[in-house]
């Protein structure tokens, strides 16, 4: 990731990774997956890196967030970053401007509000999104209805964000959770660092104010959104499938039988340089991606979908190789690879399985593509 | 491809189907959740079977089996692990610790231990690994030291499974210090009620109440507690462990499975993407393939002719399908909702299959051990 700003990410990266050392489930023994002080990310200036300054925000893009997203990755860190910054915040930014709005934008940067958005996620095919949920007008009364399964972090959330068609046109709309008529139900999952739900809304009233349509074209902002929620799962399996093999290649070197490091044998060595390639290409594949997705590039999809694709894929394997590595101590809940095994196998399934980014990317050629 | 053994085994794989339907809830996923339910479940399961001759059928008749085949054995290791093991922690006594005892064991012991297996009344575990002997077992070093007319063992042992339910352990422990570290190792038949045992459950993802640590400090253990020869016990380990590493049938587990996939997601398997369905189908051979190494293996023992590269290759073949077929139906259940009913069981069945399949290439000999097995094999004999 050679840009301009390279100096800048390497020390939001290096206090990122200072501040986060001692979270990953490596350390903690694994036992809790206690969520990470929601008050000292605000005051990092992490949930507020993308929003503008005149909101409380340091004004930076999706090249910051990355670098952050991949740290957390690292630590497989438990926070609702994903379902409040990564996608509340961005989904607020391509409203157009308004003041409830920039109220919830500063908000959000101070850490006193944290939101949800219910995009399609339970049937991970992708393409152009179809709004989950949609808009009915009796008279003056607004209503939503539908479904969206597999929400990031809704449970805790002040408010949810619900992507709407209002007669076949995008918009978003926000409801409280205690809505009538809306129904939330957790969908426990194998990764116990996340948190993931099922929103129903049946004829949920909403106030006209909280209706709110996209800076231009509504496709745009609407598959931008899910871009964002693809990307920043592929820079979660980055970070988790580099951590992965740093620890495995500390303890093949540690781990001596026959009399001698574990490391030493020709499996093992092989293993961790495989693991090393793998991680080099998607490091490639993550970094062009998110320079396409900050630079606003047209077609942006083609490298998210790539990053997604393979990245997602590629951690699943790192993660299984660094248990089969470590032996019997792999699969203990101390040890805490578990947790890593698990988040991956929850990345490589959430916005599109490889099978569907796979089939999307191969459709271009066959002149039928999305682009 | 389908298998055919006999009407015997057909009649009792029948019957075992017959039995698992009307005594095995439908949700259940094996005797080692933090319900205790299911291990009261299974250990009432094993004295059904024993009651029908159907634990362990092909031991002699003067030890409670009926002489039958070697494939009503294996039908009945099939039947068990596909439906998530309703015997628990059984299977290793019929498996391999009975067997091992009919074999080395003296008059006394057969007649003390087999009887209780047999009626499906005692829980073994195994104490092989520590800490620091894994692959490397033969370092091991808890120690047996002589004392008066018997033996002081000292020392830890790691990875034991079901060592907190367990009534004996089937011990290896050093007895002297020779050359070779494979030499002066001693089998003992420990009782897990003897003073200075201390169980230690270790919380893993495969579950809970899987694996432990037991540390022994001067655990006093008779000259009748020995099996075999003193100084003996890695002849006999090697023999255990070719008979453990088939011991699972793990292929049959990830067959029933997959051929429950369609089903479970009923009209929304035709939706799946047409790749997956190739994948599923892959597997559904390799499970086969397994299948038929597996019986290989079975029937070279049946005839005495199996050597330590035929396990090896089954088991190489076998623990990689159980993970190559929980990633495809991993991928199957990301696409398909099943949030009740059938389509929730099989959910939670794939999803326990994943999480205790990490553990197969480890577990009983790592993969990569296995191979190092196979290719010194296939070199000695080139």
């Amino acid at each position: 990731m050679d840009s301009d700003f390279g100096a800048v990410h390497d020390e939001l990266r290096g206090v990122a990774r200072m501040m986060l050392a001692n979270h990953s489930p490596l350390t903690t023994a694994g036992r809790s997956f206690k969520p990470l002080d929601w008050q000292l990310l605000a005051s990092s200036g992490w949930l507020g890196l993308e929003v503008p300054a005149a909101q409380g925000g340091a004004g930076a893009g999706f090249a910051e967030l990355a670098v952050l997203l991949t740290e957390f990755g690292r630590v497989a860190a438990a926070a609702p970053y994903l379902g409040s910054v990564v996608l509340g915040t961005a989904a607020l930014s391509l409203l157009e401007a308004n003041t409830g709005r920039d109220h919830r934008l500063q908000e959000l940067a101070a850490g006193t509000r944290r939101v949800a958005v219910a995009l399609p996620t339970d049937r991970p095919e992708v393409g152009q999104p179809t709004a989950p949920f949609r808009i009915r007008r009796a008279g003056s009364v607004l209503e939503v209805s539908g479904r969206a399964g597999f929400v990031p972090d809704v449970v805790g959330a002040d408010e949810i964000l619900l992507l709407a068609a209002d007669d076949h046109r995008p918009v978003l709309v926000a409801v409280a959770p205690s809505a009538p008529g809306l129904q939330i139900d957790a969908q426990p999952v194998v990764d116990e660092t996340r948190h993931l739900a099922a929103v129903i809304a049946d004829g949920v009233e909403i106030d006209p104010d909280s209706l709110w349509s996209f800076t231009g074209s509504p496709e745009a902002g609407a598959a931008r959104l899910a871009e964002r929620a693809m990307l920043a799962v592929a820079c979660d399996s980055l970070g988790l499938a580099t951590m992965m093999m740093e620890a495995t290649v500390a303890y093949v070197t540690d781990r001596y039988q026959f009399g001698r490091p574990i490391g030493s044998y020709q499996a093992v060595k092989h293993a961790c340089a495989d693991m090393l390639v793998g991680i080099s290409i998607c490091s490639e594949l993550v970094g062009t991606a998110v320079e396409a997705l900050s630079s606003d590039e047209p077609g942006s999809w083609v490298p998210v979908s790539m990053a997604k694709a393979h990245v997602s894929s590629v951690a699943v394997e790192i993660a299984g190789k660094a248990i089969q590595l470590h032996g019997g101590v792999g699969y203990t809940w101390e040890r805490g690879l578990h947790a890593y095994l698990k988040r991956a196998a929850l990345n490589r399934s959430l916005f599109g399985s490889p099978i569907a980014h796979r089939r999307r990317l191969a459709a271009r050629y066959a002149g039928e593509g999305n682009s | 491809m389908d298998f055919e053994m006999g009407v015997e085994v057909e009649a009792l794989r029948r019957e075992l189907r017959d039995l698992v339907a009307h005594h095995v809830p439908s949700d259940y996923l094996g005797a080692f959740t933090d319900d205790p339910a299911d291990l009261e479940m299974a250990q009432g399961f094993c004295r059904l079977l024993a009651d029908r001759g159907l634990l362990c059928p092909a031991w002699p008749g003067e030890w409670g089996g009926r002489d039958a085949s070697p494939w009503e054995q294996a039908a009945v290791r099939e039947e068990m692990w596909a439906h998530h093991e309703p015997r628990g922690a059984q299977y290793m006594g019929v498996n391999w610790v009975g067997p091992t005892i009919m074999r080395h064991g003296t008059r006394e012991q057969q007649g003390l231990h087999l009887p209780p297996i047999a009626r499906g009344e005692v829980i073994w575990c195994q104490g092989f690994s520590e800490p620091n002997a894994g692959s490397d077992l033969a370092s091991l070093q808890t120690m047996a030291r002589r004392d008066g007319d018997g033996w002081r063992v000292s020392g830890q042992k790691i990875w034991t499974s079901y060592a907190t339910m367990a009534q004996w352990c089937f011990l290896l422990a050093r007895t002297s210090r020779e050359e070779r570290k494979q030499q002066g190792l001693t089998i003992f038949l420990l009782p897990m009620a003897a003073a200075g045992i201390d169980v230690r459950p270790i919380a893993t993802m495969i579950g809970p109440h899987h694996l432990n640590e037991v540390f022994f400090d001067g655990v006093w253990v008779t000259d009748a507690d020995v099996l075999g020869a003193v100084g003996d016990g890695w002849r006999v380990v090697q023999e255990v462990l070719s008979f453990e590493r088939v011991g699972i049938a793990r292929y049959a587990r990830c067959e029933r499975l997959l051929i429950w996939a369609p089903a479970a997601l009923g009209a929304e398997w035709d939706d799946l993407p047409e790749d997956l369905h190739g994948r599923w189908a892959r597997m559904v051979m390799h499970a086969r393939r397994a299948r038929l190494l597996a019986y290989r293996v079975v029937d070279l023992q049946s005839r005495g002719q199996v050597r330590p590269g035929d396990a090896a290759a089954y088991r190489i073949a076998v623990t990689r399908l159980d993970q190559e077929s929980a990633q495809v139906l991993m991928d199957i259940i990301g696409f398909a909702a099943l949030g009740e009913g059938e389509g929730l069981r099989f959910r939670r069945a794939v999803e326990d299959h994943w999480r205790y399949s990490i553990s197969a290439t480890v577990a009983s000999g790592s993969i990569e051990m296995q191979r190092i097995l196979l290719a010194r094999a296939l070199m000695a004999a080139s």
